[in-house]
């Protein structure tokens, strides 16, 4: 049963102090800048006429395809790396095989980004139920639907890149530093050579974002970039394909490498 | 040919400066319990990973179930040399990840029952925490009792263990000899566990120097201390008379086929008086020592 070895993997991660920090700060965060916008009429940001449950769940879905970058990149690394950190990649791999661990971890993965850009949703509900308690719920799913796709999309790239950077350093904070510092180069890269940017998965992935998010223009701490945007459906179908091939890679390089025993 | 659970040709496995197998061909029939013994460097880990597919081969060929390893083998469990371990998490949790690695749903009392057989009480201690002996002892049990396996790849199990750790050891895998399970079991503690083998693989530098049965091994050894301003010339005589023979300080042992009096009569006639001696039957030590050669580069 499939569902048996995911939870494996989540129970491998189960007791990882750096991943609870991490995700903790990162969920303060999150109700920190709710705080400021829903009950905090000091704080400069207050603005509840705006905050409706449809209207949070985008805030909030926004708001972690722009900080959520180190959380998931972590999650990644550490649902890799546990294995090499650890020296049970021989275990799992003569268990379960090369692609079967891979895969297993793969799919972890994707059901743990789904699991966190879902209760982004859930948490935008209950925080639009804290502001006026009896206010009816309703959510427009042909906004809400492109922005989960965005997200997760936005997400699962920057989780991937984790995964497979910990992978090729086989170890958890070399994958960490790796995948932090990738984008950066690419960014530098894309400043001298503009064209490179059409290559990367960063401008399909904004390009995605800034379609998918126009609900949220009104908001005035929101600022969407101004670019030369594709088509919706284009800039998902290329997100879509580099994160298949990110994956492809992770599992020829599991497929191809030498395990130390 | 059913019986037969590892087969190799020509298998050879070479790094960049250093040939690690050299052209083994070796079968493995079910049911049997093989030592490989060698020195460190010897092979006897490269070829556990080659059997379980954490690497591959660079010329020749294995099958383990007539099937080429590539990792994934049910039927197969491999206890690696290092401590692998979640460290984080209790000895329970890390059994509990076993089974639900393989897609099972583990009951309590099963892994209640396995904590038990390998004498882990305190359950809500983290692995970290453990002995190295209490570790290998959990590493054991995930490999061997968590789930039916018919083949065992044992690296250096008596790693860490204390003497009631090695009794127990030879015990489980003694009962799992009489279950008809085949195990490969690589230890530098060959007197350890030399009584439970029924096969011996001896590796020398990437090859097999030596191999057979336990109960097939003839001769006997003689073992004399003789002065140490003889040892010279006795260790010329035996050369030139062909004598297979290894020195341990002012002690001798010579391997010997006839009347071991015989051969004490020449050394008299030689000069060499030795000061005491004993005999006994050839052991899988003294092949050990006969054919293990002197290479002690660790890899």
């Amino acid at each position: 049963m499939m569902i048996n070895r995911i939870l494996a993997e989540f129970l491998k991660i189960k007791r990882q102090p750096e991943l609870r920090i991490v995700l903790s700060v990162f969920l303060l965060f999150i109700l920190f800048i709710f705080f400021q916008k829903g009950m905090n009429r000091q704080s400069g940001f207050y603005s509840p006429e705006l905050l409706n449950a449809q209207y949070l769940s985008s805030f909030n879905l926004l708001l972690i395809c722009l900080v959520g970058f180190i959380p998931v990149v972590v999650i990644g690394s550490f649902i890799s790396g546990i294995e090499y950190k650890n020296n049970t990649n021989v275990f799992t791999i003569t268990s379960t095989g090369r692609i079967y661990s891979v895969l297993v971890k793969i799919i972890t993965l994707i059901f743990t980004i789904l699991l966190l850009v879902l209760s982004m949703v859930l948490l935008g509900i209950i925080e639009s139920l804290l502001i006026i308690p009896k206010k009816n719920i309703y959510i427009e799913w042909s906004i809400l639907i492109p922005q989960l796709l965005t997200t997760f999309l936005d997400l699962l790239g920057s989780a991937f890149l984790g995964f497979l950077c910990t992978v090729l350093t086989k170890k958890i904070y070399g994958g960490i530093i790796f995948a932090v510092i990738l984008p950066l180069i690419i960014e530098r890269i894309s400043f001298y050579v503009p064209y490179f940017q059409y290559f990367t998965f960063d401008y399909y992935s904004l390009s995605l974002v800034n379609v998918s998010f126009k609900n949220l223009s009104k908001d005035p701490q929101i600022q969407l970039a101004v670019l030369d945007q594709f088509p919706f459906g284009v800039s998902l179908i290329v997100c879509l394909l580099i994160v298949i091939s990110i994956m492809l890679i992770q599992m020829m390089i599991v497929m191809k490498r030498e395990f130390r025993a | 040919m059913d019986n037969v659970v590892i087969e190799t040709n020509a298998l050879t496995k070479a790094y960049k400066n250093t040939i690690a197998i050299n052209n083994i061909s070796l079968s493995v029939t079910r049911g049997t319990v093989v030592g490989l013994l060698g020195k460190n460097g010897a092979g006897k880990t490269t070829l556990n990973k080659l059997i379980t597919g954490l690497i591959f081969p660079t010329h020749g060929s294995i099958k383990v179930f007539d099937t080429i390893p590539k990792g994934g083998e049910k039927r197969l469990g491999f206890l690696s040399e290092n401590i692998a371990l979640y460290p984080n998490l209790t000895a329970r949790e890390n059994l509990e990840i076993v089974f639900l690695q393989e897609g099972v749903l583990p009951k309590r009392e099963q892994i209640s029952q396995i904590l038990k057989t390998v004498s882990i009480k305190d359950t809500k201690k983290k692995v970290r925490d453990f002995s190295l002996g209490m570790k290998r002892r959990l590493q054991i049990a995930m490999t061997v009792l968590a789930n039916e396996r018919e083949l065992f790849i044992l690296d250096e199990p008596t790693n860490g263990l204390d003497v009631d750790g090695v009794f127990w050891l030879k015990e489980l895998i003694n009962n799992l000899k009489y279950q008809g399970k085949t195990i490969l079991l690589s230890s530098h503690s060959i007197l350890e566990l030399e009584d439970i083998l029924t096969d011996y693989l001896i590796f020398n530098k990437g090859r097999i120097s030596d191999k057979g049965r336990l109960d097939k091994i003839n001769g006997k050894v003689l073992h004399i201390e003789i002065l140490a301003n003889d040892i010279d010339r006795a260790r010329a005589f035996l050369e030139k008379n062909g004598f297979l023979f290894r020195v341990d300080g002012s002690t001798m042992s010579i391997t010997i086929q006839d009347n071991y009096k015989s051969l004490l009569k020449v050394l008299y006639e030689e000069g060499i008086f030795p000061i005491s001696y004993y005999i006994n039957k050839k052991s899988l030590v003294d092949k050990f020592h006969q054919f293990a050669g002197d290479n002690n580069d660790d890899k």
